[in-house]
């Protein structure tokens, strides 16, 4: 029974290792603390590879361990140790703070795997919470105080929108009298359409929404995304959504998508491409522009939910975790970036000539850069592939079509990076090291955003097979 | 005034607007979170009166409410240090005061 | 040894040279011309073996076909009856084919031992003998296709070769300008060959010469379809065979080597259009006014050429403008209803315009000149062997008995007389032309001073610097001396002498000697001699007198009818123009309004997304409480069950 908790349990004593830590007087060294963090992930990363093919459920039938939950804590758990490795390399965190970043990086982890696993409404928003206060903290801790104002921001957003979620949260749970996912949406006031239950459940899944950074709940993300350290912002642009997106498919498979739920999703999905992709024109600052294009890959992500099939949900998932690949290798040459130029906020022209430099690296931007943009035969391709066919197979024509032509205005922005990698002369000449523990996972990222675009059969099927055994009944 | 669900549904969501207006037009950051605090409050509200009127199970209501007040202790203690961050940082809790990031 | 293997030797033996040319690495490149030369001579031979085993003319025509493709979709033509559309590729062996493939592929080799000796100084050596090699290749596809689309195939990879040969010596800037107007020229007309071939097949699915006879197609067609597909096809055919007029690329086509002119510009390929009239004569002859537009054509080509060969100083040029006049007449024969007149008339023209090219590069190489003046004052009589050929060459041309152009061209005469007197009469003027430019040429080049002046120690007849070996001599000699034997005897079968083979083996029919045509023809050589002589038997005072003189008549020949004009105005002013317009809606249009604006309107939506992002909380917030509820709203009024 315990090995169903394991990677749960793995992040919990961790965090509790990690909250001991806080305590001592003497403080531990930076390269201790990081060894130690990635030796946790890998044997996190182990747990979760371990538990992968169990089922079962937990305290009393809150807590549900399936090949979809466990799917997803596997990617959670590719996002911690990436994270971590990030960290080691280049965080802007005040020395004596760090043991908290990483407290808190454990703990919203933490909160997202339970997200995955929860079906009964307290503990899913109870997991919500947890995730989201973490990643509060988490966006908050930087050397220097400019992210002031950000974190405040985030924090005061985020917890309007959970405020706003919990009342709806209070009608959908008054009005069906259970707080059990599958049992609320079975029951006759689901069924019957009553409004006040419609009303709730729309408010809860803006929480969803906000976490997802989609439109209109994306506001935080650009904010976000440029003040808080970049290994932070890794975690939050990576495993966040993906948390997201694993609660909608739980919450919205169970028996298809009514029209006029495609239709809401779909008008937000077309404004999210659209303010997302025509902002991120405009950036200079590479953090704001990712944050700019992960509010548009958001977009693309709803147009596959929205076609309520199981397709629809199983490359909806497919894509999420291909994002948490392409948007990782993103932010690790964003990291070795802003490391050799000493400044958290790289500018595009701080990516002038990474060619010269490093070509490794510019080869790395280049592959996660043009898988963002969708360019076959990265994984990138592959995905939006697919989730533009089964939202074609239901028909949403238009909603492909903007799609689409969205992915070419976003190829512009990308290729701008790509461009003063590749083209213009840098001003700095120095070459970038890759560290050999960087260098490793980068070569393994590049593999896989490769690979996985060319022969994505196996990981579709898993994706395929991983919903259906995920359908809460 | 009979006791009935809708009324205290109604008292709930009373408190949530008011709530919701306070955190979208007041200035202040403290304000701010009084009104968010209220609109958590009116959610426990809510819960009560179905736990009285609608659950078969008696405690699912307290249960819930009590997670309610938890949590929202959590997130004001979290709020508050942020606060006091910018406030040191910006001399002021004006929310208006801070909009340099932009764009 | 049967007929296919023959035939796939005749074919294949010049494109295995051309390839093991391409191969040869660099040491090896001086055994090229041996190559090449031992290809020729294995094609001549099979074809003569070919002709020899076929010479009773009987179990003819035979092919060999292998299908290429077959379409059997009627939804495709749902306005023709077609069942199936098939394409073929093959080998077609009939009287017509079997001489013309002997008439090429030995004055192909002819010219090949000729330009051993001609090109035994140029450095490009290996290169001139592969695209020769490729070309041999090209024109034996041609004769030997069985249909229109095969045709059409080799007839470009003949214009190919020949904008290849043409501009040869392309660091000169004529030969290559040369060059690319002999093609644009082609290209230009073979649109017109393209689409009467689509048409042809997609109305009758058929574009096999053995079917293509006017029964099978006056049943299948109406007249005025037939007329359109005449007409396109023969626009092929304007511009290969140069006739009025596409007839402006042949004269440039002279800054190619001589060997090349002869064998291209005079023998092969320019008689390619005739044979096809011949080969298709059927679709021609099913519409009268395809035969009248031919004529005419004819007639004009006829007449433009021999006029404009009257002023020419240069060799070269007043040949390739005769080949334009002769094939004017060619066309002139066939579009009078006779086919076999006209491939007759191909078949003497072949040889003695060749000997007559490979004459003048004789001249040409020897004395260093192409002007007929330069090359008089240099000594142009000593060359005995040269100025035999020459006689031997514009007797034929001009048509005096005995040689073979007076048998051929009498036939033609007879022909028109036959149909209708106009254009008898246009030909005699032709023909009188042909006779006043031959012997210009002739008493120019015997009558001339000679001049010991600056290419003293080069008017004697051997050239010390280049020593010529006996091989090479040979190779200067043998094609000259087999040419002119040829063009004498060639003459004869086409006569009772030799019971009309020639002509009965084309179709036509027997002569008998016509008294009125011959004093007629009789007058006319002796009055062109006549003036020719008055004109010119003091070269130098008629070359002054000629740079003198001004006139109406003098300007337009030398403006050669004001033709190139029309085409320079037609390119630079209406073509450029209209490609003008176009670059500015590119440039205007397309460019600057739905490009560049789609881009300038993308970044103007990015700005107002930009500025929704405004840094105030509140309106953050507002946005997100607002927008959420509205949607909550909507999905209750659209007040659907939801699962």
């Amino acid at each position: 029974m315990t090995l169903l908790f394991l990677p749960e349990m793995m992040l919990s004593f961790l965090s509790v290792a990690l909250l001991c830590l806080t305590l001592l007087k003497n403080q531990k060294s930076e390269k201790f603390l990081s060894n130690f963090m990635l030796l946790s992930g890998l044997l996190l990363m182990a747990g979760c590879l371990l538990s992968l093919n169990l089922t079962g459920s937990l305290f009393s039938n809150t807590y549900r361990v399936d090949l979809f939950s466990q799917g997803f804590k596997t990617i959670t758990a590719l996002a911690f140790l990436l994270t971590v490795l990030l960290a080691a390399e280049w965080n802007q965190i005040p020395k004596n703070r760090l043991v908290e970043f990483y407290l808190f990086l454990t703990t919203g982890a933490l909160g997202m795997m339970m997200m995955a696993s929860a079906v009964d409404v307290l503990s899913l928003f109870v997991a919500i919470e947890l995730s989201a206060y973490s990643l509060y903290l988490l966006a908050a801790l930087k050397v220097g105080s400019r992210n002031a104002e950000s974190s405040v921001k985030y924090l005061i957003f985020g917890a309007t929108t959970s405020g706003v979620a919990l009342w709806g949260l209070s009608l959908v749970v008054g009005l069906t009298g259970s707080t059990s996912i599958a049992e609320i949406l079975a029951s006759p006031a689901a069924l019957s359409g009553q409004p006040a239950f419609v009303i709730g459940l729309a408010l809860f899944s803006l929480s969803l929404l906000f976490k997802l950074s989609g439109f209109p709940l994306q506001f935080w993300a650009p904010d976000v995304y440029e003040s808080a350290s970049t290994p932070a912002v890794s975690f939050i642009a990576t495993a966040s959504k993906a948390a997201a997106v694993t609660v909608l498919i739980r919450l919205f498979f169970i028996s298809g998508m009514p029209a006029a739920f495609s239709m809401a999703l779909g008008v937000l999905a077309f404004i999210s491409m659209t303010l997302g992709n025509t902002a991120a024109l405009l950036q200079t600052d590479v953090k704001r522009l990712l944050a700019y294009s992960s509010i548009a890959q958001a977009g693309y992500i709803l147009v596959g939910l929205l076609s309520g099939s199981a397709n629809g949900m199983s490359t909806a998932f497919f894509y999420a975790f291909a994002y948490v690949l392409m948007n990782s290798a993103a932010f690790l040459v964003l990291t070795l970036v802003a490391k050799s130029a000493g400044h958290d906020n790289p500018q595009i022209s701080h990516f002038d000539g990474l060619a010269e430099r490093s070509p490794f690296l510019a080869l790395m931007l280049l592959l996660s850069l043009l898988s963002l943009a969708g360019i076959p035969p990265l994984i990138g391709f592959t995905g939006k592939w697919i989730l533009f066919s089964s939202a074609m197979e239901k028909g949403h024509w238009f909603l492909v079509l903007w799609a689409v032509l969205n992915s070419v205005v976003s190829l512009f922005y990308y290729l701008t990076i790509v461009k003063h990698a590749y083209i213009t002369k840098p001003k700095d000449t120095s070459p970038l090291e890759v560290p050999i523990r960087l260098r490793v996972a980068a070569i393994g990222l590049c593999a896989a955003l490769v690979l996985m675009g060319i022969f994505p059969g196996y990981f579709i099927s898993f994706a395929e097979h991983a919903v259906a055994l995920g359908l809460i009944r | 005034m009979s006791q009935s669900l809708t009324s205290y549904l109604f008292i709930s969501a009373a408190l949530f607007s008011i709530g919701l207006f306070g955190v979208l037009t007041r200035r202040n950051l403290v304000a701010m979170l009084i009104s968010l605090e209220l609109i958590l409050n009116s959610v426990s509200i809510s819960f009560m009166a179905f736990n009285r009127f609608v659950f078969a199970d008696k405690s699912l209501g307290q249960v819930f409410v009590i997670f309610i007040i938890a949590l929202a202790a959590a997130e004001v203690s979290i709020a508050l240090s942020l606060i006091l961050w910018l406030h040191r940082k910006k001399g002021s809790i004006d929310i208006e005061k801070a909009k340099d990031l932009r764009g | 040894m049967n007929d296919l293997n023959l035939l796939w030797i005749i074919q294949l033996a010049p494109l295995v040279a051309f390839l093991l040319i391409q191969l040869l690495p660099k040491n090896a490149k001086r055994t090229a011309p041996l190559i090449a030369m031992g290809a020729a001579l294995l094609a001549a031979l099979s074809s003569l073996a070919l002709f020899y085993a076929h010479r009773d003319g009987n179990n003819m025509p035979q092919q060999y076909i292998y299908q290429w493709l077959k379409v059997s979709d009627k939804s495709l033509w749902p306005f023709v009856t077609i069942d199936h559309y098939v394409l073929n590729i093959g080998f077609l062996v009939d009287k017509l084919n079997l001489l013309m493939i002997t008439v090429v592929t030995v004055i192909a080799f002819f010219v090949h031992l000729f330009s051993y000796y001609y090109m035994a100084e140029d450095k490009s050596r290996a290169r001139y003998f592969g695209f020769l090699s490729f070309f041999a290749f090209s024109m034996t596809g041609l004769v030997l296709s069985t249909n229109l689309l095969q045709t059409f195939l080799f007839w470009e990879l003949v214009g190919l070769t020949s904008y290849l040969l043409i501009g040869f010596w392309y660091e000169k800037q004529s030969a290559s300008t040369a060059a690319r107007k002999a093609f644009v020229i082609n290209r230009l007309a073979d649109l017109g060959f393209y689409l009467g071939i689509v048409v042809l097949f997609i109305l009758t699915g058929t574009l096999n010469f053995t079917d293509l006879n006017h029964e099978f197609l006056r049943q299948m067609l109406p007249a005025s379809t037939l007329t359109i597909i005449g007409i396109l096809i023969f626009m092929g055919v304007m511009g290969k065979s140069a006739q009025f007029p596409f007839h402006v690329w042949l004269p440039d086509a002279m800054e190619g080597p001589t060997p090349v002119s002869a064998l291209i510009h005079s023998a092969t390929m320019v008689a390619a259009g005739v044979f096809l009239l011949a080969r298709a004569f059927g679709l021609f002859s099913s519409s009268e006014i395809t035969l009248l537009f031919i004529l005419i054509i004819g007639t004009l080509t006829a007449l433009v050429g021999a006029s404009l060969a009257t002023i020419q100083r240069d060799i070269k040029k007043i040949l390739a403008y005769s080949t334009v006049s002769q094939l004017g007449l060619m066309v002139m024969a066939i579009g009078a209803g006779s086919a076999a007149a006209g491939m007759f008339h191909l078949t003497t023209h072949a040889f003695f315009k060749s000997l007559l090219f490979l004459t003048s590069g004789a001249f040409i190489h020897h004395f260093h000149s192409n002007d007929i003046w330069e090359i008089g004052q240099r000594g142009g009589k000593r060359d005995k062997v040269a100025v035999a050929a020459l006689c031997l060459g514009l007797f034929s041309l001009c048509g005096i008995f005995p040689f073979a152009g007076f048998f051929s061209k009498d036939l033609i005469l007879e022909v028109l007389r036959e149909h209708n007197l106009f254009f008898y009469i246009a030909a005699i003027l032709v023909s009188f032309l042909t006779v006043y430019y031959s012997f210009r040429m002739l008493f120019v080049i015997l009558f001339s001073k000679e001049k010991k002046d600056m290419h003293a120690h080069e008017t004697a007849l051997a050239h010390p610097h280049h020593s010529s070996t006996g091989a090479i001599e040979l190779c200067r000699v043998i094609p000259l001396a087999s040419l002119a034997i040829i063009s004498v005897v060639m003459g004869f079968l086409g006569t009772g002498w030799l019971d009309s083979r020639l002509l009965l083996w084309l179709g036509g029919e027997e002569t008998h000697v016509n008294s009125e045509l011959l004093i007629t023809t009789l007058i006319l050589i002796v009055s062109g001699a006549l003036l020719a002589y008055i004109f010119f038997k003091n070269p130098e005072t008629a070359e002054t007198r000629l740079t003198q003189s001004r006139g109406p008549i003098k300007t337009i020949l030398e403006r050669k009818f004001f033709i190139d004009d029309v085409y320079e105005f037609l390119t630079k002013k209406v073509g450029m123009g209209i490609a003008g317009a176009f670059a500015w809606f590119d440039r205007k249009i397309a460019k600057e309004l739905m490009v560049n604006g789609t881009a300038y309107r993308i970044l103007d939506l990015g700005k107002i997304s930009s500025k929704i992002q405004d840094g105030l909380l509140q309106d953050y917030l507002s946005w997100a409480v607002g927008v959420g509820i509205l949607v909550a709203f909507w999905l209750v009024k659209s007040n659907s069950g939801i699962f």
